[in-house]
């Protein structure tokens, strides 16, 4: 009997389908309301000193913020 | 010569000196002695090649944080040094400084005393001493953070390297499958005057040496001196309880994820915390390694897949394991790694457990815990270096949650280094032996290995330990 799905294949698309899930990745974001979800992010920014801030454990220099880019 | 005590069973000499244990301490120690005219006798528990029954005498009660020690270490001639990685680096001057944590002192001896045996210990480990010890990385970091500089053995197994010499050895009868059950004291309890040794079959006997020396690595060498328990109840060179404690490990965190901007250069990078740092936050040292992702292919995908399909029926929920697809790493990602330095702390131990091995000797009660000052150490230098990662251009880290939320607990794993367990101390309450690695409550025993590292600092163990060894054979020749 011929093989519908190779193991190659199967794998490969298993592969393309991890290209979708970061979008889904923070837990619950799907379930929440727009205001919530930005009071959600927030809650993840933490100052840790007058030059840096944590964005959810990424630490960042404080200066980036307000230049909107990393 | 080499004996099989399972079979040669009759030992009528006494020897001028009595080592237990033929790991890289046993070994070396022997034949440094054996060449200055003693007549050594050398004890091995299992045999010449590994095998599950003398592994299983490692089988120990865990009730602490795990770390594996049934695994980690292996109970055949050569001992540890038939699986170690290689990674050789020297203590630093700074490691034996006059400092004092969590109440204890440090080494009461200084660099001074192990450095003019860092060439003979580097020949022993086949590490090429014109070389030295090269920097991991450039120096890429402002402040905090130096390259690491180490050097790689071969990895030198001892047993491949030195069984043929101590068996044509005239000054050196080494009996293997004979395990040491128990130390005889004099009268006064102030010398060791026999060591007894069993077969698999239990059959016993018993060594007379002028001096012996314990070399089982820093969990095997307390719980032989707890069970030496015949004359004196709480063990011997224990009359300050302090056998088995400060048990210290190599903290192996995963600190957090990296994104490195340089991807023309996708090369891993190793930093040691400068000492200035140390001293300044008042914390241990560490080793930090980022090893960067270069290919996504060969990272490993399909691996991380198939893991994820064998999870789906097991314990992560369904957006944990969306997260998980979604913290792939792509080239120029990575993760970051850590040797942390562990601080000595009391309540981190080795103990006797209830239950008894074949022999009918009490099995290890292991509990391995960090205490507040380590948890600072990590939080402290995974910060520093998420800033100076920055600082530098280099690119960002990203911190576990455990990194900054002090209400998380700390995951950590280990090195495989068992350090601390009969520390080094001046006085007979800091520690279990003195300067010259003799137990302070006997005239003739002594401790070689990492079991008497009064600190760990943040180095591979193995060179200190043979640097130590060659002090101690040295001290033993007069």
């Amino acid at each position: 009997m011929p093989k519908l799905i190779s193991r190659r294949t199967f794998i490969n698309t298993c592969c393309l389908t991890t290209i979708v899930p970061p979008a889904f990745a923070q837990k619950s974001a799907y379930k929440t309301n727009p205001v919530k979800s930005g009071q959600d992010k927030l809650k993840k920014l933490k100052p840790i000193d007058s030059h840096f801030v944590s964005v959810d454990g990424w630490i960042l220099p404080a200066k980036t913020l307000t230049r909107g880019t990393v | 010569m080499l004996f099989d005590f399972n079979v040669q069973t009759t030992i009528d000499k006494k020897y001028d000196v009595c080592i237990v244990g033929t790991g890289p301490a046993g070994i070396t120690l022997a034949r440094k002695l054996s060449t200055s005219g003693k007549k050594v006798v050398l004890l091995e528990a299992g045999g010449l090649d590994y095998s599950d029954n003398s592994q299983d005498f490692y089988e120990c009660e865990s009730i602490g944080h795990e770390a594996w020690p049934k695994f980690t270490r292996l109970r055949y001639f050569g001992g540890t040094s038939n699986h170690w990685s290689g990674r050789c680096r020297p203590f630093d001057s700074s490691d034996f400084d006059d400092r004092e944590i969590n109440g204890l002192p440090g080494w009461p001896i200084r660099y001074s005393s192990i450095k003019p045996y860092l060439d003979e210990a580097m020949g022993i480990l086949d590490l090429n001493t014109e070389m030295g010890f090269q920097p991991a990385s450039d120096d890429l970091l402002e402040k905090y953070f130096s390259p690491d500089a180490f050097s790689k053995s071969p990895p030198t197994r001892f047993k491949g390297k030195y069984l043929s010499e101590i068996d044509n050895s005239q000054n050196i009868d080494c009996f293997y499958n004979a395990t040491a059950t128990d130390l005889k004291l004099d009268v006064s309890h102030s010398s060791v005057t026999n060591i007894q040794i069993s077969n698999y079959k239990s059959y016993k006997a018993n060594i007379s040496a002028n001096k012996f020396i314990l070399c089982l690595g820093g969990i095997e060498t307390p719980r032989f001196m707890l069970n030496c328990n015949s004359q004196l109840k709480a063990g011997i060179g224990n009359s300050n309880d302090m056998v088995g404690r400060c048990f210290m490990e190599h903290l192996n965190v995963r600190m957090g994820s990296f994104l490195y901007r340089d991807q023309e250069n996708l090369t891993g990078m190793q930093f040691y915390s400068d000492d200035k740092f140390v001293e300044k936050d008042d914390i241990g040292k560490s080793n930090i390694t980022l090893g960067i992702v270069k290919k996504v292919k060969s990272y490993g995908r399909t691996r991380a897949i198939k893991t994820f399909f064998k999870n789906l029926a097991c314990q992560m929920e369904i957006e944990d394991k969306v997260q998980f697809i979604s913290d792939f790493k792509c080239p120029g990602m990575g993760n970051i790694g850590t040797l942390i330095e562990q601080s000595p702390n009391l309540d981190s131990r080795v103990t006797l457990s209830d239950e008894t091995d074949k022999l009918g000797l009490n099995k290890t009660k292991f509990e391995w815990k960090i205490n507040n000052y380590d948890r600072k150490t990590i939080r402290a230098t995974g910060l520093a270096m998420a800033k100076e990662f920055s600082n530098s251009g280099l690119g960002n880290i990203r911190l576990s949650g455990f990194m900054l939320d002090e209400s998380l607990e700390i995951k950590f794993g280990h090195h495989a280094h068992h350090m601390g367990t009969t520390r080094m101390s001046k006085y007979p309450q800091d520690g279990v032996v003195d300067e010259n690695s003799k137990v302070h409550d006997l005239d003739n025993l002594y401790i070689a290995g990492s079991s008497v590292f009064s600190t760990g600092g943040a180095c591979n163990p193995t060179m200190p330990i043979i640097q130590l060894c060659l002090r101690l054979a040295d001290h033993l020749n007069g």
